[in-house]
């Protein structure tokens, strides 16, 4: 008896030495060289695109802990990261503090708009008096031939009942026009939905992996992923996908997957990208540091972080512009009826 | 003379005469604490942040033992449930972290009495725990789910003493995870990819010493009084584990304050209500 007790007693003490044996890793102190470290440092073990950019990024440290001297305050030391974080060429890649975020932006800026949306409310298009379901504007155009829908982000979510709607007002038309131009994005599983009424049958469109260590080409099995056509509500007519370079994102995720679809058609520009799924971290002054972790492909393999080549390339054209049409629903809309 | 007071009087009559019908059976009563406490908590989840986050929790929760067989005193059974709720700030004070979590416990315990008003409590038990925290700033992935399974070895130590005409009761127990399993995703796997593509491939491991040391401990102070019996107790739930080179961790130490009941429990109209009772303070 007085032997289980004194087992009982030193149990707890056993569990206390072998607490020694799991050991945390070191945190970076709240300094100017710990927060860049600990930027440095979760950028080099958990993004996922320094190999497929070619980025040094080893180099990179180098070049920005010398400019640390040069920091005065909480201001300049956020631009210094900001900036350092540009390296990575990706709209994923955010740092926010409670006075800024820093932002890479050329995926969009450094490319033609291939958009205007005051054309697509005028009278030609959607006009005055359009209906919106869930986050969809949509109206009849090209004297009722054809149906628009208009979505800005795949942020604002929509139900099984408001397509059962869009499609009935559609019930007559040739074709579908879904314009995702401008369209930064939101909730991937909103992509694959929207998608899921275009498919007949269950398709590989595309593969998503993650990292599984520190090393920078270290990568999971891709994991295969699947658009299943939905149960009850299906477009079974030709629909064109309209595209540009702010097409990004979640709204990559959907092009991908539409890429795929029977009778789909991707007209307008390239996407922009944003391929990279994006987790978060911390540093020890408390901003936050968002970043790409699992690279998602197309069904070929292909890496779509750079964006989704269109099956149609078409531009907006100034002089379309000048004369209240926009070149690529124009386009679009002599697709179908051609 | 209505009718409805006449129901109401014969419903009496008859509820007092089956209140003295008593049987010589000797009944397990069911000892029950319920708590509500409050403590601190620090909290290390490396999905959400590499940083620990130090704050607060509630914490609420019953407890409940009866022996199995009321002529055997050595061997009962046990249930616990709590839950936590709490809130713990990144180091720089300029983010929290919302944290909640559910435990269910079941067990066996062998009592023995090696001495007078000393029992000694061994056995073993099983639990399974959900529970998730939310790092609001997190855009793409603010929330981290917590689930895991064990079985455990408990003890229990148990002294009775009297102070001022009062029987007080102290008792000290420590629960340990011996063998179980536990959700821990890689570190850059998105719930998308666990959750919505199904792969949760490395997400749930077996877990022992090797990978999870953890303790629940408690110190309890049973205070009676005219009808009813006060516990202070003193709560420290620690958790550190390891799966896919990262490391949890949880460190919870509450002051709770409840009520003890011997609880006697009816079971439909047949049963006579029994003349001798044991609980498993005895």
């Amino acid at each position: 008896m007085s032997k289980l007790f004194r087992y009982i007693l030193l149990l707890p003490a056993l569990i206390s030495v072998l607490q020694a044996c799991m050991k945390e890793p070191d945190i970076q102190p709240n300094t100017n060289k710990g927060n860049l470290d600990a930027l440095w440092q979760i950028i080099d073990r958990r993004y996922c695109y320094l190999d497929y950019k070619n980025i040094n990024w080893d180099s990179i440290y180098t070049e920005y802990a010398v400019r640390l001297d040069t920091v005065t305050n909480k201001y300049g030391l956020f631009d210094l990261l900001g900036e350092m974080l540009l390296n990575l060429k990706d709209g994923h890649v955010n740092l926010y503090s409670e006075f800024d975020r820093s932002r890479y932006w050329k995926w969009y800026t450094d490319y033609p708009e291939n958009f205007n949306s005051s054309l697509i409310y005028t009278n030609r298009y959607l006009g005055n008096n359009y209906r919106i379901a869930g986050g969809i504007r949509y109206r009849k155009i090209a004297g009722d031939r054809i149906g628009y829908m208009y979505y800005s982000s795949f942020s604002n979510s929509f139900s099984d009942a408001n397509i059962r709607s869009v499609f009935e007002v559609f019930a007559g038309c040739k074709g579908l026009i879904i314009d995702v131009r401008g369209n930064g994005g939101g909730l991937v599983s909103n992509a694959a939905l929207l998608a899921s009424y275009f498919f007949d049958e269950k398709k590989l469109t595309s593969y998503i992996s993650h990292k599984t260590g520190n090393g920078h080409s270290d990568f999971s099995e891709p994991t295969a992923v699947y658009t299943e056509p939905h149960k009850k509500i299906k477009w079974e007519r030709p629909v064109v996908i309209l595209t540009n370079r702010m097409s990004y994102s979640a709204t990559n995720e959907f092009v991908c997957r539409m890429k795929y679809a029977p009778k789909a058609t991707i007209a307008g520009d390239k996407t922009g990208g944003g391929g990279g799924l994006p987790l978060s971290s911390e540093l020890p002054n408390g901003w936050m540091v968002r970043f790409s972790a699992s690279p998602m492909y197309d069904a070929g393999m292909i890496n779509t972080e750079w964006g989704i080549d269109p099956d149609v390339k078409v531009n907006l054209s100034k002089q379309d512009e000048a004369n209240g049409y926009d070149t690529i629903i124009e386009k679009a809309v002599s697709l179908i009826l051609d | 003379m209505k009718k409805s007071t006449i129901l109401v009087i014969f419903l009496f009559i008859f509820v007092l005469i089956r209140a003295q019908q008593f049987t010589d059976e000797k009944y397990a009563l069911t000892t029950t604490a319920t708590s509500v406490g409050a403590g601190f908590i620090t909290l290390l989840d490396p999905y959400l942040s590499p940083f620990e986050y130090k704050g607060f929790e509630m914490r609420i929760e019953n407890k409940s033992r009866r022996f199995f067989n009321p002529d055997n005193d050595k061997l009962s059974y046990s249930h616990r449930m709590y839950l936590e709720l709490g809130k713990g700030n990144h180091p720089s004070g300029k983010n929290s972290m919302l944290f909640f979590n559910t435990n269910y416990m079941y067990g066996l315990n062998y009592h023995m009495r090696p001495v007078e008003n000393l029992m000694i409590l061994a056995g073993g038990s099983w639990d399974i725990d959900l529970g998730g925290k939310y790092l609001g700033r997190n855009v793409n992935n603010p929330f981290s789910l917590d689930f895991f399974s064990d079985l455990n070895a408990t003890a229990e130590i148990q002294y009775e003493f009297d102070l001022k005409n009062r029987s007080i009761r102290i008792q000290y127990g420590a629960v340990c995870p011996v063998a179980g399993f536990m959700f821990v995703p890689m570190q850059n796997v998105s719930y998308y990819e666990l959750f919505v593509l199904d792969n949760t491939k490395n997400a749930f491991h077996f877990s022992s010493v090797h990978n999870k040391r953890a303790w629940y401990q408690y110190l309890n102070l049973d205070i009676p009084f005219k009808s009813n019996t006060l516990r202070l107790s003193l709560q420290h739930d620690y958790q550190k584990y390891s799966a896919n080179e990262v490391i949890y961790r949880k460190n919870a130490i509450s002051l709770s304050v409840g009520a003890v009941m011997h609880l006697y429990t009816f079971r439909g109209n047949k049963d006579r209500i029994p003349t001798h009772f044991i609980h498993s303070y005895e």
